[in-house]
């Protein structure tokens, strides 16, 4: 069996979240990232033994719990591995793509179940639990379904599935029909290769899809009263945020979603920096600059007309890569040098700011077909993949064995939208050749 | 009158049926409507081709009858796909229908524990779900088992154009009674359609204008009980339509009863009749034509691809119109046939009738089309029948065991719309499911369950034997120097020693280049490349067997009878229906139910946990 992996607590809100990975490949995969004082190999891990370490992948670097089930004393009965991360959706994510892109495969939907009840392994208890489990699932994917970016992702697919099932209809109909299609032109390469070129354009979509899903997370930044809890308030449509002159109001990070142009941005307000001797007020200042690594855009807020030096901006967040300068109070104070002019107060430039936001993070590529979804980009992953491989064997190997890599391809490319594919080629077949006597 | 078991028609069905039940001991009736039409090829005068040559070869294996038959009758036989992998080569071979016919019949005839006999089946004895026999021409006739294996003759009537006839194929009289009786019975009949092309007389066509095709002579038959090859091989001709006869077609589609509502069956589009190939493809600019013998040196001709259903005048015109057919004359005309079978939704992956214990069925009453899927029907419905005779489970396949498990699990769970025929491209475990290893596949389970002869079985362990030494020898290193031999015979250099396994990897050494190095006895070329195949497809066959595995843990959970699937509410309302409906016997065959869901499956699950406890 492979091993298969996937977030096992709801997606969202929750203090942990729990990723698992299940099959013979559990323990090596996971230990491609998680490392602790204690655990350095495979033998150093204790089974059952919920053990504090961190897991490591690219820039990801987090303190996270590991525990390891040995088969077949697991709920599944195979290998098991579990990772207990901090809480939000954003991290289990990050280690679930992190275990998918070492060789794991994303769990179909109650794939667990089956392989534990498969394995003689599930209690009533449990089943009941699944059982509730499986029916929320469903219900999160209906909304889904409905969702406004799904139906031209939709049609992209189908479309890449349908030039499939030509390819393989023609290759079929060659050995099920050898005599009727020794006139047939067979173009099944040059499509073969159009759709790999499909699902590989698809596949680069995927970053942008995810920022566009997850959303794009915006900290506007700076000193104190320069007037971002205003721009807040503005971006926001209502008073979210207290306004007055006192220095130092935010104290904490406020933060709060909106949808622009199709994309939602989840803005983070701060406390305004300054050297301050209020030791509340420099937890929120160290929690503003921890905002503003984690976001995927920075807000660097000045007053019009008294703009800061841009490398004492750059000291403070080390890197000046995703950072948009803005000018405000422009209706008092007029426009500014460099940067965004804007005015929180009338609300001047505040959409030029946001098409920044935008440009800088989804770019050109944000149209509605791009993939959204890491199950679709799973599929479509494996797909590609067996695909490349058929490709590869198209000259070498008789058709019956490119076959079994191109059907490995569609079948996988026909998991995203249902749909029988063996029945699919044979419909083709007779809709598109004169075969049969 | 008594019988353990009755057959109800004597087609490629129900002769693989009633022999299989005979021969397992249980003392047979089978019932035709005429003696004549026993193993009668109603349509081609041809057994195989892609996919059913794989049946026929899996029915032989498991100790059938139609692959003996065959070879008893074969006039030309070929292997399909040569230029291809061994995989999707396929049989086909040309017989002689009367002979085939006629040996089957000696073959029932000769049969202990059989019985024949002439009549009408009209009517199913059912009580308390359960059959007790049949009525044949008003007489009852008592039995604990009953397998329908009526084929096409169910209410059918053939259609020329405007001329119908309230009959079965080829002018044999139909059944008249038996369909209403069924439907009294709850069984949930439908109207399916066919059709063949005419026979003309072989004096009237001109063969010099045409395209002889003649078989192989190198290559074996069906049955891996026959030995030898066919020496003497009668050529088919082929020739093809043309613009004239596409016009006089197009010009006369009103009167084509497919066209203008008169035929209300839905029809295979494997069969597509001429008219349609016309009217669907309108840009080919011609079709092929097989012109085939229907006996040895007999007077008739099979126009293969010219299946109709328009009038006899336009018949003649059209048919005149095709090249060296100029002066063709009819014996029969083309005509499309209407008949009643059941939907296979109907039946237990066993072949039983879900809704009457005992009651089998087999071939296109199941509503497949041809007669290697219908004798393989016929041969695990007469098993399965016997089977409950004797109280023991049912033999069911697998799709990765045999096309035959494909064939039957495809009618059970999905059903089909119009006549199914088998493909290779329906069977996801394609490379292993060869015709050359069906014997490895099947024979030691046709033993089990007491079809195979002690010879077949002396045989079959004979080929095994051999087939493992051979497998040990492709083992054994080749010194450098003979290795250099073989690979400079082909152009290519070779650098080191390697076992003849490692050579047969390379795509340019093929068995026989080997067979050299094998010890004399065991230079089988046949069992040599049958080995080399194994060899060569390498690392996909271990991909189809690794996927296999997972397919059979979910065979091998088996549903209890009577799950109360509309009642499980947290599956889909679609899940609910369908699983109700088919009532799939493993949580593998409800995996495979259309618009059964994997969410479904874990739903189900839990569901199985819970009444299992």
């Amino acid at each position: 069996m492979d091993t298969i992996a996937a977030i096992s607590t709801s997606l969202g809100a929750g203090a942990i979240g729990i990723v698992r990975l299940s099959g013979g490949q559990a323990l090596s995969i996971a230990l491609r990232f998680f490392s602790s004082s204690r655990v350095k190999r495979a033998e150093d891990v204790v089974p059952n033994h919920l053990g504090l370490g961190t897991f490591t992948d690219g820039d990801v670097h987090e303190q996270c719990m590991m525990v390891y089930f040995r088969a077949p004393r697991s709920y599944t009965g195979e290998d098991m591995v579990e990772f207990h991360v901090h809480g939000g959706s954003y991290l289990a994510r990050r280690v679930l793509e992190a275990l998918i892109g070492a060789g794991a495969r994303l769990a179909a939907p109650g794939e667990f179940t089956r392989r534990a009840f498969l394995a003689g392994k599930m209690s009533l208890d449990e089943a009941e639990g699944v059982r509730a489990m499986i029916s929320a699932e469903s219900e999160a994917e209906l909304r889904e379904a409905y969702s406004l970016m799904s139906g031209r992702f939709d049609d992209r697919i189908d479309e890449i599935l349908r030039t499939l099932t030509e390819v393989l209809s023609t290759m079929e109909a060659s050995l099920d029909y050898p005599e009727e299609m020794e006139d047939e032109a067979d173009d099944s390469m040059e499509k073969a290769a159009a759709v790999r070129e499909e699902m590989r354009k698809l596949l680069s979509s995927y970053g942008v899809g995810k920022l566009i899903k997850g959303g794009v997370t915006v900290a506007i930044l700076g000193k104190t009263n320069v007037g971002k809890s205003s721009l807040l308030n503005r971006l926001l449509g209502y008073p979210r945020a207290i306004v007055s002159d006192v220095h130092g109001t935010t104290r904490d990070v406020v933060g709060e979603s909106i949808v622009y142009k199709g994309v939602k941005i989840n803005l983070l307000d701060t406390a305004g920096l300054r050297e301050t001797t209020d030791s509340v007020e420099s937890i929120g200042i160290a929690r503003s600059l921890d905002a503003a690594h984690s976001a995927d855009v920075v807000i660097y807020v000045s007053e019009s007309g008294k703009e800061e030096d841009k490398k004492e901006i750059e000291k403070v967040l080390s890197c000046l890569d995703k950072v948009l300068l803005v000018n405000n109070k422009i209706d008092i104070l007029g426009k500014g040098q460099g940067g965004i002019n804007i005015s929180a107060k009338t609300g001047e430039g505040i959409e030029t700011l946001l098409d920044e936001v935008l440009r800088l993070t989804v770019g050109e590529g944000r149209t509605a077909e791009t993939l959204t979804e890491e199950r679709h980009a799973d599929c479509i992953r494996r797909a590609l993949a067996a695909l490349e491989r058929g490709i590869a064997a198209f000259h070498k190997e008789s058709t019956e064995c490119v076959l079994v890599d191109l059907r490995e391809s569609i079948d996988a490319l026909s998991e995203i939208g249902g749909g029988n594919a063996t029945e699919n080629i044979i419909n083709d077949v007779f809709r598109r050749f004169c075969v049969g006597k | 009158m008594k019988y353990e078991a009755i057959v109800v028609g004597a087609g490629h069905a129900g002769v693989e049926a009633a022999l299989a039940l005979a021969r397992l001991g249980h003392k047979t009736l089978i019932v035709t409507l005429d003696e004549r039409s026993v193993s009668h090829m109603a349509c081609n005068p041809n057994i195989g081709g892609t996919g059913k040559g794989h049946l026929v070869r899996e029915v032989d294996a498991l100790g059938g009858q139609m692959g003996l038959n065959a070879d008893a009758s074969l006039l030309q036989i070929k292997m399909l796909n040569q230029n291809k992998g061994a995989a999707v080569q396929s049989l086909r071979g040309q017989t002689d229908k009367e002979v085939y016919h006629a040996r089957m019949l000696a073959t029932l005839r000769e049969t202990e524990n059989l019985t024949i006999r002439e009549g009408e089946c009209e009517d199913i004895l059912v009580e308390k779900g359960r059959i007790g026999g049949v009525v044949v021409s008003g007489e009852t006739i008592y039995a604990d088992v009953v397998v329908l294996c009526t084929g096409v003759y169910l209410s059918s009537r053939t259609i020329t154009g405007e001329e119908i006839h309230d009959a079965g194929p080829y002018g044999f009289e139909n059944s008249k009674n038996l369909s209403s009786a069924l439907l009294e019975k709850g069984l949930p009949l439908r109207r399916f359609k066919t059709g063949t092309p005419a026979r003309v007389y072989a004096d009237s066509i001109d063969y010099s204008v045409m395209t002889r095709e003649d078989g192989d002579s190198t290559i074996g038959c069906f049955s891996f009980l026959t030995e030898g090859k066919l020496l003497e091989q009668t050529p088919c001709y082929l020739t093809y339509t043309n613009p004239e006869t596409h016009r006089i077609i197009r010009e006369n589609i009103h009167r084509a009863p497919l066209y203008n509502g008169t035929i209300h069956g839905v029809g295979p589009r494997y069969c597509p009749s001429i008219e349609d190939k016309i009217m669907r493809f309108a840009d080919k600019e011609r079709h092929q034509i097989f012109i085939e013998p229907e006996v040895k040196g007999g007077e008739l001709m099979y126009v293969q691809g010219m299946s109709s259903s328009l009038p006899k005048d336009v018949q003649e015109a059209m048919y005149r119109s095709v090249k060296g057919l100029e002066n063709v004359r009819f014996a029969r005309y083309a005509y499309a046939i209407e008949y009643d079978c059941i939907d296979p939704l109907a039946l237990k992956a066993s072949l039983e009738v879900k809704s009457v214990e005992g009651l089998f069925s087999a071939g296109q009453f199941n509503g497949s089309s041809g007669y290697e899927e219908a004798a393989a029907q016929g041969l695990i419905a007469g098993i399965n029948a016997a089977r409950k005779l004797e109280g023991k489970p049912p033999v069911i396949l697998r799709r990765d065991e045999a096309y035959i498990g494909v064939l039957i699990d495809d009618l059970v769970t999905k059903g089909t719309n119009e006549p199914y025929r088998m493909m290779t491209a329906r069977a996801e475990y394609r490379l292993s499911l060869r015709q050359d290893n069906a014997d490895a596949r099947l024979t030691p389970l046709g033993r089990e369950i007491g079809l195979v002869s002690d010879y077949r079985w002396e045989r079959f362990l004979a080929r095994k034997g051999k087939k493992d030494a051979i497998r040990s020898e492709y083992k054994r290193s080749i010194p450098l120097s003979i290795v250099r031999e073989i690979y400079a015979s082909k152009g290519e250099t070779a650098t080191g020693g390697m076992t003849i396994e490692e050579m047969l990897k390379r795509s340019f050494i093929s068995s026989a280049d080997i067979l050299p190095l094998l010890p004399e006895e065991l230079r089988d070329p046949d069992l040599a490349e049958e080995i080399a195949v194994e060899v060569k497809y390498g690392g996909y066959l271990e991909k189809e067997r690794k996927n296999a595995a997972d397919y059979i843990r979910m065979e091998e959970r088996v549903l209890p009878e009577g799950m109360d699937y509309l009642a499980m509410e947290n599956l889909r309302l679609e899940a609910r229906q369908k699983l109700d409906k088919v009532r799939p016997r493993t949580l593998g065959q409800a995996s495979r139910i259309s618009g059964v869901s994997p969410a479904d499956i874990a739903v189900l699950i839990t569901y199985l946990v819970k009444t299992q406890g």
